[in-house]
């Protein structure tokens, strides 16, 4: 085995002894204090860190699984495609219980998560429930009585439609429609609340209070989903943004005020992730506001630099981390692309919206931006969430639960067009829908506060669906040692930054170093390489990225080729069975690397991309279990990833 | 990475797997109070497996791991040596917190455990606490007060009073009246057991109530650790039993069993350190010296389903006197003396000393008496005295508080009789129970250990799975969710087969993932024990699956070359850079004769790591440390799953 596949233990990672910094005691006094015995300290900051490792250690040892991004049938589309699952079912299925979803079938995941989020859309919140359980308001007035009586005698397709429709057009009664400052919408925020105060344990299983703000005017999609840091004493004395005037806005930056008020008001906390860029037409990172036709300002990089420290870059619509057109000779960013138009197809993608839609761009562009304005308005760290709508955080590719009710398995389920505008010509198939992703957050414990302050933090990383294990640490002075080292996350801590750090002002002749590690998904697959992705703004002001692998499986018989390029991995999928082996691959890689073309005077930020072997793909599942053969061109194979937070250099 | 073969890293996913639901064969329809049922109604009720294969799935999907035998100052002997840690604290521990030594000094697992049984020896039970404390009864003894005045001279008047107190207690004829008195023993029991309660966190953290019933009969180890699987409302109807009243193990079980009728509740009791039990712990003799008899095998087997197979004060699976021919028998052994160092080990002892023996005994025994004495379990556990279960080779706190980290720990003698030594340095840093439980709570990881779902490990948290059955084929190796193949074909370790179908051979499938902090894995091997034609009992392990296999195989003397070694002791560092971080296959017994009885246990053994004491040797800079054993290869025992031939 060759020195850069050592395989040591990659988790330990999860253990290490942080060491007591020795205090130098100074000669100068703080007002009223008296200046202590270098004696007296020496005592309070012993030389030697103690003899249990693990003793005095309060980084974060593992990483917390879950999903900031799903919808119960408390959301108004959701509810109109059939989910039926509540809050509460959602929480109970994300612990690990089984439920019954919508559309009937048993259900449970591998493994629990750790935490969740429920994101229902802010505007309709609840609708659905309120008509078909027969809300009091609702059987008090006549349109909501209708539909009521819709949905009971069979007719419920059409309700559906009616009330889609009427919602669209704004002409729902005012007695039913939950908009903010109406009982109806109370009521259904209030559920939510109760719903994670229910399920959320501390220490055990974390059930975060968020919502969706979703503004899609002219469905570009500009989503956001917020999560509350706080408990319900505080997230009840607000109720949740909405996109729809003149209550609402579908500007991020009304919905930044609107944060603002939150805490101003209660001293609480909150954050929002944007998610689908690449649905986004071009608006998700922008250079120009659409909003105004201005240039990006300083305010604007302020506010979305307080307000959105992460990014939700994989999920079921697609992922967004880089496109092929952007990055072509990265031959891993072709993965789950949906690059066809906006979130209904209304609207054509042109080549030249890619830029603003994508994480690695506007990693890259926020540097620019940074130059130029002091700030940098995407500095933002990675998770992967699901956005399902079936109140499943079901995104294991044999297990896969799908966006909708819909698309819960069934033979049909990957036949016909997601998205088909005729007009347009936009159309994305059934089957291109991903099985992705989940969030990992390395949090000091499993609460509320831990992870959302992990969150805030950035010291995240976004997986497409495998709960594979990810450090990154960057520092001046790794050394190639560090990698055999049994405690990496001690070195890690000690002699860098996690992801979502910061590195400044290089010393004099050093070059950023890098220690970083992965280890399978315990009941996944083997890993196949490693790599680090580095962005910099050169010297004329152009933006530039770098893919770099760093470390890989089977080292002993793969090299990079005289092109520099590592060759593939292998396959062992067996599409036919769904199924594979670890025959290929490693399940654990750790490596320091140094950056080799390191400027000191050039800002930069680099991500590590940790790549599995080829596994099935859901659709592959699909195709053996129910026997069926999928349309021509479906992808039966993927190979799942990880993204981690970037650690950003600034001169 | 090369492809495997038998120790293809498939996924030791293990943790996965559809449960398929019985196909409902009705001949023609039943009538019962609900209705007629007939096939076709029946098969609207039993659906086939339905997309989600975890769904429908109730077996275990995760191993828990825990403490069984764990001391505090509540122990007499604890105490007495300076633990101050009482059961909050060692549950606090036990769940990830930080906490501060007898000795001064921070500690912290690297992972929390699952869960803890605080078993403080019943004798005595709270005696030496209360004396520090003053307990107000107690002080009315005027030995018992001077004993509380020299213990706060502190120093050598403190020694001698511990020392003067041990003495007195261990012979029962002269212990105060006062420590043996149920009301006083009652005022240490009831908060020892709302601790536990304070502590049981259902589904998070498992906090058992328990004792060790203590007795030694000429200083032979027959201690058994009691759990309960209840709450306080049925424990604090009984008093933890002691060996002041007998220590006769069949007055214990009665006991056991008046307080299961009284109560309606479940206990079980886990014997350990046969080792040093002077040739008593699985004797073919009752406590009277009288030969075993049916009721005598039923018996234990109903109240002990399981053996501590290793812990600080040694390792009792196999010894080399036994297995000559296993060469890795006789791991951390402690074959000198007895527990108390009274008697020098004799040969003759062995054989009732060691589990391995046991087990075949017992199959002999079944045999005489129709019930097999001997069917029990294996797990790991720490007997540590320091009020912390700190059994990591990095981070190992000792048996008792002089023996926590100190740069002279590992020159102390801890037993001595003649010529012949115990140091401390040879105190094992083991080990831990690992439980195959449906969810972490005292009744699922309880019963579980009753069903003997369970394993032994010297420390390491490594994940072993072990299921018997008559059809596993070596596709199911490669199979993605093999515990649902397991638990589809098979039986899991701690369970049996009967009555081998025509012309088949026993198969096993057996996976093993390293532990994610650990070192790689060596190799897995199946222990098979059997009764032959002539009624002598057998051995013979069998290498089933290891790691670079691509380079590595068996000699012609049919054994497979040492893994080798990459420690650097004086850094205290290996790489893992040998073995295989998983090992999973299927292994038929190639010497299976179906009359008979046998039974199979799988060990697991890691890659060479340094032991605790090159962690010391290290830490404190120790010159010339001759003599001590520095690197070792820490295991895993499954319990077994026994064969036993049809009528």
């Amino acid at each position: 085995m060759t020195y850069t596949t050592i395989r040591t233990t990659v988790t330990c990672l999860l253990a290490a002894a942080v060491a007591m910094p020795c205090a130098a005691a100074g000669q100068t006094s703080p007002p009223g204090l008296a200046a202590p015995k270098k004696e007296t300290v020496e005592k309070a900051f012993p030389d030697k860190p103690p003899y249990s490792p693990y003793a005095g250690r309060d980084f974060p040892t593992r990483p917390f699984f879950g999903d900031t991004h799903l919808h119960t049938g408390f959301s108004m589309d959701a509810g109109a495609f059939g989910a039926r699952l509540t809050p509460r079912d959602a929480y109970r299925f994300a612990r690990g219980e089984e439920i019954t979803s919508s559309s009937g079938q048993p259900v449970k995941l591998s493994r629990p998560l750790d935490f969740l989020v429920v994101a229902d859309h802010s505007d309709g919140m609840g609708f659905f429930p309120m008509i078909i359980g027969g809300d009091p308001k609702v059987m008090a007035d006549p349109q909501g009585r209708r539909w009521h009586d819709m949905v009971h005698s069979g007719k419920g397709p059409d309700a559906a439609i009616e009330i889609i429709t009427s919602f669209g057009k704004g002409t729902i009664s005012k007695a039913i429609m939950p908009l903010p400052g109406t009982p109806a919408y109370r009521g259904a925020w209030q559920e939510t609340i109760k719903a994670a105060e229910a399920y959320n344990e501390p220490g055990r299983f974390t059930a975060f209070i968020g919502y969706e703000w979703t503004s899609n005017t002219a469905a570009n999609n500009l989503h956001r989903n917020v999560i509350f840091r706080d408990n319900a004493d505080k997230a009840s004395q607000v109720e949740p943004y909405t996109t729809i005037k003149p209550l609402g806005s579908d500007n991020p930056r009304d919905l930044w005020k609107w944060m603002t008020a939150y805490e101003d008001k209660t001293g609480g906390q909150v954050l929002a992730i944007a998610h689908n860029g690449n649905l986004s037409n071009g608006r998700m990172f922008p250079l120009i506001e659409s909003f105004t036709g201005k240039p990006v300002d300083r305010e604007y990089a302020e506010q979305r630099e307080k307000w959105e420290r992460l990014y939700e870059v994989t999920q079921t619509k697609g992922t967004g981390e880089a496109h092929p057109y952007l990055s072509p000779n990265d031959e891993f960013a072709d993965f789950e692309i949906w690059d066809k138009g906006n979130l209904d197809g209304s609207a054509a993608k042109t080549k030249d919206m890619l830029e603003f839609e994508y994480a690695r761009s506007g990693l890259e562009n926020g540097l620019k931006l940074e130059q130029e304005l002091g700030t940098n308005p995407y500095k933002f760290g990675m998770v992967g969430s699901s956005d399902a709508h079936t109140g499943l955080a079901a995104m294991e590719e044999e297990n896969f639960f799908g966006k909708t009710v819909p698309q819960e398995p069934n033979p049909e389920r990957m036949m016909k067009a997601f998205i088909g505008n005729p007009t347009t010509g936009v159309k994305v198939m059934d089957w291109e829908v991903s099985s992705s992703g989940y969030a990992a957050v390395w949090a000091t414990e499993n609460t509320r506060e831990a992870i959302w302050d992990a969150m805030e933090r950035k010291e995240t990383y976004a997986s497409t669906g495998p709960r594979m294990i990810v450090r990154f640490f960057g520092g001046w002075e790794f050394e190639a040692a560090d990698a055999g080292n049994r405690l990496p996350a001690h070195i890690g801590y000690t002699k860098g930054v996690p992801m979502g750090g910061d590195l400044e002002a290089a010393p004099e002749g050093k070059s950023p170093t890098f220690l970083v590690a992965a280890l399978k998904d315990p009941i996944g697959a083997n890993l196949d390489r490693i790599q680090v992705i580095k962005g910099w703004l050169d010297a004329s002001g152009a933006v530039q990225e770098k893919i770099y692998d760093v470390v890989w499986g089977d080292a002993d018989e793969r090299a990079p080729g005289p092109d520099g390029k590592l060759p593939a991995v292998g396959s062992t999928v067996d599409v036919e069975h769904a199924t594979w082996t670890n025959t290929i691959g490693d399940p654990e890689l750790i490596t320091v690397w140094k950056d080799p073309d390191f400027d000191p005077s050039l800002r930069a930020f680099y991500y590590a991309r940790v790549i599995e072997i080829p596994t099935p793909r859901w659709t592959a599942y699909d195709a053996r279990r129910f026997g069926v053969k999928p349309l021509e061109g479906t992808t039966m194979t993927l190979q799942e990833r990880a993204y981690t937070s970037p650690i950003w250099y600034t001169p | 990475m090369k492809a495997r073969g038998a120790s293809i890293a498939a996924a030791v996913a293990v943790l996965s797997g559809s449960l398929a639901l019985p196909v409902f064969a009705v001949e023609e329809s039943a009538h019962v109070d609900a209705g007629s049922l007939d096939p076709e109604t029946a098969k609207q009720v039993f659906h086939k497996p339905g997309y989600s294969p975890y769904a429908g799935r109730h077996f275990p999907t995760r191993v828990y791991w825990g403490d069984t035998h764990l001391h505090t100052a509540i122990s007499l002997d604890a105490g007495a040596v300076g633990c101050k840690l009482g059961p909050a604290d060692a549950f606090r521990f036990a769940r990830g917190e930080e906490v501060v030594t007898a000795s001064g000094q921070p500690a912290r697992l690297s992972r929390p455990l699952d869960f803890l049984v605080v078993s403080d020896h019943a004798e005595a039970f709270g005696a030496m606490v209360e004396v520090i404390k003053a307990n107000p009864t107690l002080m009315q003894n005027p030995q018992i007060k001077r004993w509380h005045d020299m213990i706060r001279e502190g120093g050598d008047t403190a020694f001698k009073a511990a020392w003067e107190l041990i003495g007195t207690v261990a012979d029962t004829s002269k212990m105060p009246a006062e420590f043996k008195d149920p009301a006083f023993i009652r005022s240490v029991w009831e908060p020892y057991i709302r601790i536990a309660e304070q502590f049981n966190e259902p589904g998070k953290f498992t906090a058992f109530i328990g004792y060790e019933w203590t007795s030694m009969p000429g200083g032979n180890n027959l201690h058994r650790c009691v759990i309960f699987r209840d709450g306080a409302d049925k424990a604090i109807q009984t008093l933890p039993f002691s060996a002041v009243d007998s220590e006769n193990p069949e007055d214990l079980w009665k006991v056991l069993a008046g307080y299961e009728e009284k109560t309606g509740g479940r206990v079980l009791a886990i014997p350990h350190n046969g080792n040093i039990s002077g040739g008593r712990m699985f004797a073919l003799v009752d406590f009277m010296g009288n030969p075993l008899t049916r009721q005598y095998a039923e018996t234990r087997a109903r109240w002990e389903p399981l053996i501590e197979a290793t812990q600080q004060k040694g390792d009792s699976e196999s010894h080399p006197f036994l297995s000559p021919t296993d060469e890795f028998a006789g791991y951390e052994a402690w074959d000198k003396m007895n527990l108390n160092g009274t008697q020098l080990h004799e040969d003759g002892w062995f054989k009732s000393e060691y589990a391995r023996e046991a087990l075949k005994q017992g199959l002999k025994l079944e045999q005489d008496l129709g019930a097999n004495p001997f069917k029990f379990g294996m797990i790991g556990s720490t007997d540590s005295h320091v009020g912390i279960s700190a059994v990591e080779e990095d981070n190992f706190f000792g048996k008792a508080p002089p023996y926590e980290p100190s740069a002279h720990r590992v020159e102390h003698e801890f037993s001595k009789l003649g010529e012949k030594k115990v140091m401390a340095y040879e105190l094992a840093a083991s080990g831990y129970a690992a439980v195959w439980a449906t969810e972490n709570t005292r009744e699922a990881l309880w019963d579980a250990m009753k069903r003997k779902e369970v394993y032994a490990t010297t420390g390491t948290r490594m994940m072993v799975r072990f299921f018997g059955g008559w059809d596993f084929e070596a596709g199911d190796a490669y199979n993605r969710l093999p515990a649902a193949i397991g638990y589809g074909k098979g039986v899991p370790m701690g369970g049996d087969l009967r009555d081998a179908p025509a012309g088949k051979s026993p198969t096993f499938l057996v996976a093993a993932l390293k532990d994610p902090i650990g070192a790689n894995l060596d190799r897995i091997q199946i222990v098979k024990g059997w009764l032959d034609a002539n009624g002598a009992v057998q051995e013979k392990v069998y290498d089933v699956a290891w790691g670079d296999a691509d380079k590595r195989q068996p000699g012609n003397d049919g054994k497979l070359p040492p893994v080798g070694n990459t420690v650097d002791i004086a850094k205290v560092g290996w790489t893992n850079t040998i073995g295989e971080p998983e090992l999973i296959t299927v292994w038929e017994d190639p010497d299976f004769d179906s009359k008979q009885r046998a039974f199979y246990y799988a060990r697991v053994i890691e890659i060479p790591t340094p032991r605790w004491t090159a962690y010391d040797a290290k830490y404190y800079g120790l010159k010339d440390p001759d003599g001590i054993p520095m690197t070792t290869q820490e295991r895993a025992y499954t319990s077994p799953i026994w064969y036993t031939p049809g009528p």
